[in-house]
């Protein structure tokens, strides 16, 4: 994998987390993905109200509390677009803030996808290892 | 031994378990709060070592709590660390001139992060610095005034680690006598990296850089000059 998807993702950062599972808590990335999912449409929820009901406060604090997030997940043009929408919340015009919203939306739907398709990749993955443990087990009892 | 207990102030679900994660593998017990009120009211309730705060939470923020334990506790008696973004130069601003010891930008590295807060936590005596420094093979360990080195060295370690021209820089002893055949883990032209087993198991990482080569501010200045000084480096950090 690149290490800078498109200068979208940083997949470095998303293997540093992956990597963070352990014997104690080996679903850690698996929980911590959908945690962030469910999180982030959450927030994406609560952002869209704010963005149309102009309250700047809420779209500040929303959009800074997802950029982190994102940013921590290697989430970087997600992160960026929220850090754009913090920055703007508080003296951009209506028209503005609706736009740089759609922009975030697009991102935080490509960057959620993207998610998404890595829980399946990893999926598969230990689906065929557990295929090839399973099949060299069979090998080693019909040697035994 | 009870374990050093860390309070971790985080609104995002995501961001606090991330954290909550990294703490207890770096061997630590670990209180998350969502809130500033909340993490005031176990700041009030228990003994923490160390307590990191996100700057925007619901209630209160992270200043105003950061403001509020700054009237019970200095930084010498309990060490803060803020989570910024690299974007939020004047929060890191306002944050220092309210007492804060350290900080993480996101993304936090999970690499780092156990590195970092040890360090604030790490509290060696003269003699054990001694002994630590006696298991290292120095070619010529008379030739240290060890005490006093590490002491300074460890002076200095609230503000790291700072990247500076390209350069990790986690802490820098006084290079008045380099030391050879130091237990390097790397180096490079403008620095050698050791590495040293410090309390709990924790490796302690100091960049020691070859001073006439290396063109690097140095932690006093970086600490003790003012605030434009310290953002100008963050500024050059990306």
């Amino acid at each position: 994998m690149t290490e800078d998807v498109k200068g979208i993702v940083n997949e470095s950062i998303l293997h540093e987390i992956a990597e963070l599972a352990d014997e104690a808590d080996p679903d850690f990335f698996i929980t911590h993905v959908h945690r962030f999912i469910e999180h982030n449409t959450e927030a994406l929820a609560k952002l869209r109200l704010a963005v149309d009901s102009l309250d700047r406060q809420t779209i500040h604090n929303v959009a800074h509390s997802m950029g982190g997030a994102a940013a921590n997940f290697g989430g970087v043009s997600l992160s960026r677009s929220c850090v754009e929408l913090e920055n703007s919340a508080a003296h951009a015009g209506d028209e503005n803030l609706h736009t740089m919203f759609g922009r975030l939306e697009a991102e935080s739907a490509f960057f959620t996808d993207y998610l998404q398709r890595s829980l399946e990749g990893q999926a598969d993955g230990r689906q065929t290892s557990r295929e090839g443990s399973d099949e060299q087990n069979t090998h080693s009892r019909g040697r035994g | 031994m009870s374990k050093t207990r860390i309070l971790v102030a985080e609104d995002n679900p995501s961001d606090r378990a991330l954290m909550e994660k990294l703490v207890q593998r770096a061997g630590y017990e670990v209180d998350c709060v969502e809130d500033g009120e909340s993490c005031l009211e176990m700041f009030n309730k228990n003994s923490y070592g160390l307590v990191i705060l996100d700057f925007i939470m619901p209630k209160i923020n992270g200043i105003d709590t950061l403001k509020a334990i700054r009237k019970q506790k200095s930084p010498e008696e309990l060490p803060v660390i803020m989570v910024t973004l690299k974007q939020k130069i004047e929060l890191v601003r306002i944050a220092m001139k309210n007492g804060v010891n350290d900080f993480f930008v996101k993304p936090i590295d999970p690499s780092e992060f156990p590195l970092r807060i040890s360090r604030h936590l790490l509290t060696f005596s003269p003699e054990e610095i001694t002994a630590k420094l006696r298991s290292l093979s120095f070619a010529d360990s008379s030739s240290l005034n060890r005490n006093i080195q590490w002491e300074i060295a460890r002076q200095n370690l609230a503000a790291f680690p700072f990247e500076c021209k390209g350069i990790k820089v986690c802490a820098v002893l006084p290079a008045r006598k380099s030391p050879k055949n130091i237990a390097k883990s790397s180096s490079t032209d403008l620095e050698e990296e050791v590495t040293i087993l410090g309390k709990g198991g924790f490796l302690w990482n100091i960049v020691w850089p070859r001073h006439r080569k290396a063109n690097l501010e140095l932690p006093r200045h970086t600490l003790n000059s003012d605030d434009e000084d310290i953002s100008e480096l963050l500024r050059e950090d990306g």
